[in-house]
C-alpha cells in the first residue's frame, strides 16, 4: 500500500471516530411544496409592570418596603427573564434592593439572584416577582429624613419552541 | 537512431528509520487538522431575541423629631430644672427613646451637658456648664436602634447664665 492510500486511510478513520454530527450521510427525500408557500419568522415580546409598586413609607434601620412587579411574555417559542441589580440607590445611604419569588399570593422566601437567567419559561406565561426595599439595619444618623429613587430593569429573551 | 534515455541522479540515500519518522510526523499533523475541522465546525451558531424593560421606585428614611416645648426653671440653690414635650413618633420594635441636653455653640456644634437618659425633666448643676456668662442649651432626641443610633436635630432652645462671682450659680436667662 502506498503511503499516499495509507494517509487517506487514517484521515477516513479519524473521521469516522470524531462522532462529529456534520460526518453523516443522510437518507433524504423530497416533496414538491404548496404553490405559494409562506416562511416568515416569529416574534418575542416581553412587558414589565408594577402590581404593587414599592410602598415610599419612611423606613427604620431594619425595615423593609415590598412591591411586586409582572413581567409578561407574548409572542412564539419559550422565554427566559433575568431582573437586573437597581441602580440609582445610593442616595440614600444603607438602601438594599432585593427580589424573591412570588406564588400562592404571597412572597416567598425563594430568592431571585440579580444578574442571573431564570429557567426556561413556557410560551405565553407571566411571572410575579417581589422587589424589597430595604434600609441597613446599621444605617447611619444622617440617613434620616433622606430619600433614593431606583431602577430595576428587566430583561427577557427567547428560547427554542420546545 | 536510438535515443538513450537518461534516468534522474538518485538521491542521497536516506536511512530507513529516518524515512519512517518523517511520514508519521506528516500523517499525524494531517489526522489532527482533519479532526478539528470536522469537531470544532459540528455546533449550530445560537441567536437569541432579548429586550429590556425597567421599573422605578423610591425609598424614603424617617426623620427623627426632636422635642419641643424646651423651658428652663430654677432648682434649687445653684441649679437649673429643664423640662420639654416629647415628640409624638411610634418608634420600631426594640428601639428605645431617650433624651440629651446639649450646649449649642457657633455653627450650630453641640455639646452633651448631661447623660442620655428617657426623661422628659433634667436637672443641670453648675459644674456642666464650664462657659461664664450665657450658654444655649437645647435638648436632642436620641433613639437606640439594634444596628445603630440616631439623633433628632435639636429642640428650641434656652440660655442659661453662669457667674464666677458669686460661687457659681445657674440662672434662667
Amino acid at each position: 500500500m502506498s503511503m499516499r492510500t495509507r494517509l487517506v486511510a487514517v484521515v477516513v478513520v479519524a473521521l469516522l471516530l470524531s462522532g462529529s454530527a456534520t460526518a453523516y450521510a443522510a437518507w433524504s427525500r423530497s416533496a414538491a411544496m404548496a404553490a405559494t408557500p409562506n416562511v416568515r419568522s416569529g416574534n418575542f415580546a416581553v412587558a414589565v409592570s408594577w402590581v404593587t409598586p414599592v410602598p415610599t413609607t419612611a423606613m427604620w434601620p431594619g425595615e423593609t418596603r415590598t412591591g411586586v412587579a409582572r413581567v409578561a411574555h407574548t409572542g412564539h417559542g419559550r422565554w427566559q427573564y433575568l431582573v437586573a441589580s437597581a441602580t440609582g440607590t445610593a442616595s440614600l445611604s444603607g438602601l438594599t434592593v432585593t427580589y424573591t419569588t412570588f406564588s400562592g399570593g404571597a412572597c416567598t422566601a425563594t430568592a431571585i439572584p440579580a444578574g442571573a437567567w431564570s429557567a426556561v419559561q413556557p410560551n405565553g406565561t407571566t411571572v410575579d416577582i417581589c422587589v424589597h426595599a430595604t434600609l441597613g439595619a446599621g444605617a447611619p444618623s444622617a440617613a434620616q429624613g433622606t430619600s433614593s429613587g431606583f431602577t430595576v430593569v428587566i430583561s427577557g429573551r427567547n428560547q427554542s419552541t420546545s | 537512431m536510438h535515443r538513450t534515455r537518461r534516468t534522474p541522479p538518485s538521491p542521497l540515500p536516506r536511512d530507513r528509520a529516518t524515512r519512517a519518522a518523517a511520514f508519521w510526523t506528516r500523517t499525524t499533523v494531517a489526522v489532527a487538522a482533519a479532526a478539528l475541522l470536522v469537531l470544532g465546525g459540528g455546533g449550530a451558531a445560537w441567536a437569541w431575541w432579548a429586550i429590556s424593560g425597567s421599573l422605578n421606585g423610591s425609598a424614603s428614611a424617617v426623620q427623627l423629631l426632636p422635642p419641643t416645648g424646651l423651658g428652663c426653671t430654677e432648682s434649687g440653690l445653684l441649679n437649673i430644672r429643664l423640662s420639654w414635650t416629647a415628640p409624638v413618633q411610634t418608634l420600631p420594635a426594640g428601639a428605645t427613646r431617650q433624651y440629651v441636653v446639649v450646649a449649642v455653640g457657633a455653627g450650630g456644634a453641640t455639646t452633651e451637658v448631661s447623660a442620655a437618659d428617657t426623661t422628659t425633666v433634667r436637672t443641670i448643676a453648675p459644674g456642666a456648664i464650664t462657659q461664664d456668662g450665657t450658654t444655649t442649651l437645647a435638648v436632642q432626641t436620641r433613639v437606640v436602634l439594634p444596628g445603630t443610633t440616631w439623633t433628632s436635630a435639636v429642640s428650641n432652645t434656652v440660655g442659661v447664665d453662669r457667674n464666677w462671682l458669686f460661687l457659681y450659680y445657674l440662672e434662667c436667662a
